[in-house]
């Protein structure tokens, strides 16, 4: 199963690249916006794994995002984004 | 900003997650395709969102979430009003009422047509309606000049025409055009003929030859006094002949007298049924039909509510005792006859000779008068050459 979504991205992105695409364009891959250090938003993401004022966690099929800052609060959230407000100090992806 | 405004208008649901993993809740939440807002984690194992009322209730039904799940508070317009409801009704309700009545004055309800006869008055309604002045019209959309100028141009008999808009009714006034009287023109050739058959006694010809001499009887449309005078052997000369001709004339009157005449006098006893009418429904404001008098007289008001065009009709039952009386046959003739000649003395005509016939057939008498008054009978015609100017016509 993980082979085939994994041919399946390949094959996208491989069209992707023929075509003179942008990146993400017929894949569904996360798209990460940060706005400065006070807002940032994931689009795509599969769910949130964890939430704190410090922490928040994304899981997203690329992987997990870490976002890491002071008095962190998730402005709005639906089942395809994710918005964060707050001091962000720190992204990262584990 | 926008958030805040969206959720205080379509109203808000401030919930409260509790458990070590409250993410788990969030996830359903948004699986579900409830849009959550502002996620405030308040306790490591707290976290406050909101949602909208609807996604509230259909989280709150999720059986996943019951137990770590409780709403905090609700907000929103629909909160308030909900919560409200009595205290906005009472100050909605005269609002609404205002608005109703004057969005109702805003159209034509009633159409009132000073001093008409029915016939002008179906002949001036439709001539609005086409017009677009009707029941249910809007005001704004009249142009009364527009109405005026139309209807005067499409019937040439009226005069003038006024259309005037007070609250939710048209007012029209309206006056006939005058016929104009028939210009005699001197120079064109007339005789004089009989309006009534007569017997004339007095002839008086201004111009013409008189044909007819005091104590002949003509007929209506006789020549009495003729315009065309013979010059010579052969030729004629046509002159505009006039002059005054009386003659006695038989005027006629029938009233029918009834033996027994029913008089109705009122008990005193009374009911009244109410009735609302819009156009040709009618909405009976009472339960029982039936009338309880066996003699009655029945008064009808109608009052019509312009703003809805709804008339009440108050009907009135007046209880009546019915007796009859024998009529007095020869004093009712005797006031029939003075009747019957003072008309006659108020129009001018002197009474030379009157007499009056009884008929009785059992049920009724029919009483005939007639008088022989002596009267004007001359009237001027053109005379319309190629045909019999002599004749007896109208």
């Amino acid at each position: 199963m993980k082979e085939n979504k994994k041919s399946k991205k390949s094959v996208l992105s491989k069209a992707e690249s023929v075509l003179d695409l942008a990146t993400g364009t017929l894949g569904a891959l996360p798209n990460i916006t940060l706005y400065g250090t006070a807002a940032l938003e994931i689009d795509n993401f599969k769910s949130l794994m964890d939430f704190s004022p410090d922490t928040v966690r994304v899981n997203t099929s690329d992987g997990i995002v870490r976002i890491d800052g002071i008095n962190l609060r998730l402005a709005f959230m639906t089942d395809e984004s994710i918005s964060v407000r707050g001091d962000i100090r720190n992204l990262s992806f584990e | 900003m926008k958030l805040k405004l969206i959720d205080f208008l379509f109203g808000y649901c401030r919930m409260e997650a509790t458990g070590t993993f409250c993410e788990r809740i969030i996830n359903i939440a948004t699986a579900k395709g409830i849009f959550i807002r502002d996620i405030v984690r308040t306790s490591p194992d707290r976290v406050e969102f909101s949602v909208s009322l609807k996604g509230g209730r259909l989280l709150l039904s999720d059986k996943k979430v019951t137990g770590s799940l409780k709403t905090i508070r609700q907000g929103g317009l629909p909160v308030i009003l909900a919560e409200r409801k009595t205290r906005v009704v009472a100050i909605l309700t005269p609002f609404l009422i205002f608005l109703l009545l004057f969005l109702s004055t805003q159209f034509i309800w009633h159409v009132n047509i000073i001093d008409a006869t029915k016939e002008e008055e179906a002949l001036i309604l439709k001539e609005l309606e086409r017009l677009g002045v009707k029941r249910g019209a809007l005001k704004l959309t009249i142009d009364r000049g527009n109405v005026k100028n139309q209807i005067l141009i499409d019937n040439p008999d009226l005069m003038w025409l006024w259309v005037d808009i007070r609250g939710a009714s048209a007012i029209v006034k309206f006056a006939h055009r005058a016929p104009a009287p028939e210009i005699f023109n001197e120079e064109d050739f007339y005789n004089v003929y009989s309006t009534h058959d007569a017997v004339i006694t007095k002839i008086m010809p201004k111009n013409g030859i008189a044909k007819v001499s005091v104590g002949d009887t003509v007929l209506k449309g006789q020549l009495l006094i003729e315009g065309v005078m013979a010059q010579d052997s052969e030729t004629e000369k046509h002159i505009h002949a006039s002059g005054e001709v009386y003659g006695n004339v038989w005027e006629e009157k029938c009233v029918v007298i009834p033996h027994k005449n029913e008089i109705r006098t009122p008990t005193g006893n009374k009911f009244e049924r109410l009735s609302i009418n819009f156009e040709k429904f009618r909405l009976k404001l009472f339960i029982n039909s039936s009338i309880l008098y066996e003699n009655y007289d029945i008064i009808e008001n109608n009052r019509t509510f312009a703003p809805f065009g709804a008339t009440f009709t108050k009907t009135e039952y007046h209880e009546v005792l019915v007796t009859y009386e024998e009529n007095d046959i020869d004093s009712m003739k005797k006031s029939c006859e003075e009747e019957f000649l003072a008309e006659l003395s108020a129009k001018g005509f002197p009474v030379v000779y009157s007499e009056s016939f009884i008929n009785d057939d059992g049920e009724k008498v029919t009483l005939t008068m007639r008088a022989l008054c002596e009267e004007p009978i001359a009237k001027e015609r053109r005379m319309n050459f190629g045909e019999d100017n002599s004749g007896t016509d109208n």
